[in-house]
């Protein structure tokens, strides 16, 4: 075989770094969600490998549902300073002050949340690729593009688990 | 330092969509292809077992586990295709799972716009439909590589090698009318799995591989295409303020590789400016390479400075694309308002945005008969046919029997910003022809 080859990562990764391009040539107010959870860590390196040397021309955005460990966003500030990214950190309570209505007011304020978040901000201004990650590495990167157009959606990570 | 393989053994991907009528057994497949394989979660195969006992009489209904779809319709999420993952040891592979009623033909070009294979599903007790037509024609028309004709529901014809030819024999007799290279006929119950991941004790007439068995060989390696350089910029990479104070005057244009390869030191001519220049350095994250290659993501610095910004096109001299601003390509229609001559939409195609004009409609296809009608009046939903463009600016672009990439388009509709067709290029009359004195190799 020729070594005009990528392998499934390679393959994946190419991809993921045109998709985020995409979303920074055509959208006009571009996020990429960061939690500072191993998911959210491989999807900030590949910012970086579509953006540097230039600073990432997109924030990083958290919904903070106040369930999170200290360390995480301990890490996640730091992580965002050490990059030199903007990071913009909202909470769960803000959207309920405002009366964004939650799907199903029976859930927990955790689950119920992100829902009730993801109804108004998300569609325009953030999109998402998901991915994997286990102690050896990454695993798993699952990139949301309809292949013609780039779909921008959120979807739940157990329906986006990739590659075992 | 190299972006080509790494790893001991490469582990390549096959890209496959799945179409099929409703009720063709399709999300039975996609179960079935799922559950032998073993690409289940724990608590996927548990809720499988669960509503086995609870519904299916012990029976486990493997269609539950592709209901993504339609949970994610009710939720009123948009959501055209849905991408499914799963791995053996010898390939890894990406399902485009679309809806299989008529109405979403649209979205089963969008699943198969990037596809290495489609699979055809026939259910054995009601042979080759409109559907199955309308499916093999677009495939054709998409250029896939390789098609399999997997006919389904075999045991509720008795294991009938007859019936299995028969259907085999319909497809023949209307398959040399469209350019397809690779098709494989195979039998198969997903319901009972025969067939499919285990060879099936029922067919000892039929000698070919199990369904995933072929899908794990199928050779996908030259899908690629290597030649004619092109490079469509998505994003002018100009650092602020850098890390690295060496990088102060770095000026780099990003773009997924569209075809072939490219090396230092190569002279690329850029449009639309028309001007002849020199890479200096190919730019990764992982390090600067001297040569790179489609599909690669990658950033070039160029020797001279020229208006280069998003939508430009670099590309290689000694395979030069067209450039025109009069199109011929074939659509497939994908809104409810029709197509006619005269309406004006924009054109994106690649990273480049254009404002058109239809001109006119050349032919439809006539789905039953596979015949096209000529001057239609109109294209309505789900119609494909042929039409010509006109741009406000000339276009660089090749043929998508050349290149899938650089000569695929979609329309969008003024206003709405829904995308209404989906098309693949005629090859240009003429390649370019620069004008420049200095154009010389």
């Amino acid at each position: 075989m020729s070594s005009y080859h990528l392998d499934h990562l390679q393959h994946l990764e190419t991809e993921a770094i045109h998709i985020m391009r995409e979303v920074a040539g055509e959208f006009e107010r571009p996020a990429l969600l960061f939690s500072g959870g191993k998911d959210s860590i491989c999807l900030l390196r590949l910012a970086e490998k579509a953006f540097r040397p230039s600073e990432l021309p997109l924030p990083l955005l958290n919904v903070d549902t106040g369930h999170h460990f200290p360390e995480l966003n301990e890490f996640r500030d730091a992580r965002a300073a050490q990059l030199g990214a903007k990071l913009i950190v909202r909470t769960v309570e803000e959207a309920i002050a405002k009366g964004i209505p939650s799907r199903n007011s029976n859930s927990t304020a955790a689950s119920a949340a992100p829902a009730a978040m993801k109804k108004r901000p998300a569609p325009r201004s953030v999109f998402s690729v998901s991915a994997t990650v286990s102690a050896n590495g990454i695993q798993k990167i699952s990139v949301l593009k309809s292949g013609i157009s780039i779909t921008a959606v959120s979807i739940p990570a157990k329906t986006c688990a990739c590659f075992p | 330092m190299s972006l080509s393989t790494t790893s001991p053994r490469p582990v390549d991907i096959l890209r496959f969509n799945t179409c099929g009528s409703v009720d063709d057994g399709k999300s039975t497949l996609i179960g079935r292809l799922l559950y032998d394989s073993k690409s289940l979660m724990e608590d996927q195969i548990e809720a499988l077992e669960r509503s086995a006992d609870i519904t299916g009489g012990g029976q486990i209904n493997l269609a539950n586990l592709t209901d993504g779809l339609r949970a994610e319709r009710e939720q009123g999420i948009t959501i055209d295709v849905a991408y499914r993952y799963f791995a053996t040891p010898r390939r890894k592979f990406i399902i485009a799972d679309t809806p299989g009623h008529v109405q979403y033909t649209r979205n089963m070009v969008t699943g198969a716009s990037s596809a290495n294979l489609s699979i055809i599903l026939v259910d054995a007790r009601l042979g080759v439909i409109e559907q199955s037509r309308r499916h093999t024609a677009i495939a054709a028309l998409l250029r896939i590589p390789h098609l399999v004709v997997a006919i389904n529901k075999m045991d509720l014809v008795g294991w009938s090698e007859a019936r299995f030819l028969e259907i085999r024999a319909q497809f023949e007799a209307f398959l040399p009318r469209l350019d397809i290279k690779d098709v494989k006929f195979i039998p198969l119950s997903a319901l009972n799995g025969d067939n499919v991941v285990e060879p099936s004790p029922h067919t000892p007439w039929y000698a070919g591989p199990t369904l995933l068995g072929h899908l794990e060989t199928v050779h996908i390696a030259s899908d690629f295409n290597l030649t004619g350089f092109r490079l469509p910029v998505q994003w002018v990479n100009r650092p602020n303020s850098p890390t690295d104070a060496a990088l102060h005057d770095f000026r780099g244009f990003s773009g997924q590789i569209a075809g072939g390869i490219v090396r230092t030191g190569q002279k690329l001519l850029a449009f639309p400016a028309g001007i002849v220049t020199t890479v200096k350095q190919i730019w990764t994250y992982d390090g600067v390479v001297d040569e790179a290659f489609c599909p690669q993501s990658v950033t070039l610095v160029l020797e001279h400075d020229i208006d280069i910004s998003r939508g430009s096109m670099l590309v290689a001299l000694d395979h030069l694309p067209g450039s025109s601003c009069d199109l011929q390509a074939e659509v497939c229609w994908m809104h409810t308002r029709p197509l006619q001559v005269g309406k004006k939409y924009f054109l994106k195609h690649t990273t480049h945005t254009v404002q058109v004009v239809v001109t006119e409609l050349i032919d439809k296809l006539n789905m039953s008969t596979l015949d096209s009608e000529s001057a239609p009046a109109a294209l309505a939903v789900n119609d494909i046919g042929e039409i010509k463009l006109r741009a406000a600016r000339p276009l660089v672009f090749d043929g998508y029997a050349t290149n899938r990439l650089t000569g695929s388009f979609i329309l969008i509709e003024p206003g709405t910003n829904a995308t209404v067709a989906a098309g693949m290029l005629r090859a240009p009359h003429d390649v370019f022809k620069p004008e420049t004195a200095d154009y010389v190799i």
